[in-house]
């Protein structure tokens, strides 16, 4: 029990970086309205499920790297790899547009993050 | 000591295996990282300081095995078990983080010490001698007029500010701010306060002032 929430609280913290997947799918949760059962759903997985999804590295650019990478994630996260991504596809083309954002909307981001940890407590 | 592992059923080999993966990429072998050490990690962090808000330790425990995760290269297996040297990598940031902890307070006294003078006038903070003189007619008088108007958290800030206290974790709970992790928390506070001193100086304290 207190290693899931251990969990949760890393995948809150990983949304701050470039590295994990919980900076973009947490982001592209609050952009869609999505809570983190909603997120899950989309995914196709359990909401249990998506600390671990979250802290997975992120999939590399190019094609080929990012083709296997999802694969590699949809395996292990037992997902479809078509849908997750598609999903991460939708999330890079947000994050590439909020980057190019006003500095004022930076703060969506972490809130989206604890948001997503605090909803369940 | 050499060979043992503090995390159970893990030897040195499957160290390297991990920490392989994560120079080459494994998008999934962060996950590994996290699920195995960083509980020990916390474990380990909270025996060796005590002191600490227990959630201070963990957020320092998740960044350092966030950092290795996204820098496996700082990681070397032949100088040190993978769990020792993620302890190392997060005692800086506890140092640190007691440091600066130190350091806030100690600023943020003698702030508190200035403005609330300058708020309620010369005499409040003079005569305040320690929390039992908040019992004189005075005093109170003095607290309750900085709280006319405000909502009841900020009035319990303001209260916890003129008895002297400083712990962040008992502002953050007055400010029903506990969902948030201690550096969120130190942030919240740290503006509340300063929300309540800028209006303090802007005069909406007591009228005569």
């Amino acid at each position: 029990m207190g290693s899931e929430r251990l969990l949760r609280r890393a995948a809150e913290r990983a949304a701050q970086g470039e590295v994990y997947l919980a900076s973009l799918l947490l982001p592209y949760a609050q952009c869609e309205g999505l809570d983190g059962d909603g997120l899950a759903t989309r995914l196709g997985c359990a909401p249990s499920a998506l600390p671990r999804l979250l802290l997975c590295r992120r999939p590399r650019g190019e094609t080929a790297r990012f083709r296997q990478d999802v694969e590699r994630i949809a395996t292990a996260r037992e997902l479809d790899s078509e849908a997750l991504a598609n999903v991460i596809r939708v999330a890079e083309a947000l994050h590439a547009l909020h980057q190019a954002q006003p500095d004022r909307q930076t703060g969506g981001w972490l809130a989206a993050a604890r948001d997503w940890e605090a909803e369940d407590e | 000591m050499a060979g043992q592992s503090d995390t159970p059923g893990w030897t040195r080999s499957d160290e390297r295996e991990l920490h392989a993966r994560l120079l080459a990429g494994d998008p999934v072998a962060t996950v590994d990282l996290a699920e195995r050490f960083l509980p020990p990690l916390v474990r380990q962090l909270q025996r060796r300081f005590p002191r600490l808000e227990p959630n201070v330790v963990e957020t320092i425990a998740i960044d350092s095995v966030l950092r290795l995760g996204s820098q496996p290269q700082r990681y070397l297996p032949d100088r040190a078990r993978l769990l020792a040297f993620l302890r190392l990598d997060a005692q800086g940031d506890v140092l640190n983080a007691l440091k600066s902890e130190k350091r806030r307070q100690e600023r943020l006294t003698s702030l508190e010490a200035v403005e609330l003078r300058s708020a309620a006038g010369n005499s409040f903070v003079d005569k305040l001698a320690g929390p039992e003189s908040l019992l004189a007619e005075d005093g109170e008088e003095q607290v309750a007029r900085l709280c006319e108007g405000l909502e009841a958290r900020d009035r319990e800030v303001v209260e916890l500010m003129v008895e002297g206290e400083r712990r962040t974790a008992v502002f953050a709970r007055a400010l029903g701010l506990e969902a948030l992790d201690a550096i969120a928390q130190a942030r919240e506070v740290k503006r509340a306060k300063d929300r309540l001193k800028a209006r303090f100086r802007r005069g909406r304290a007591p009228h005569g002032i």
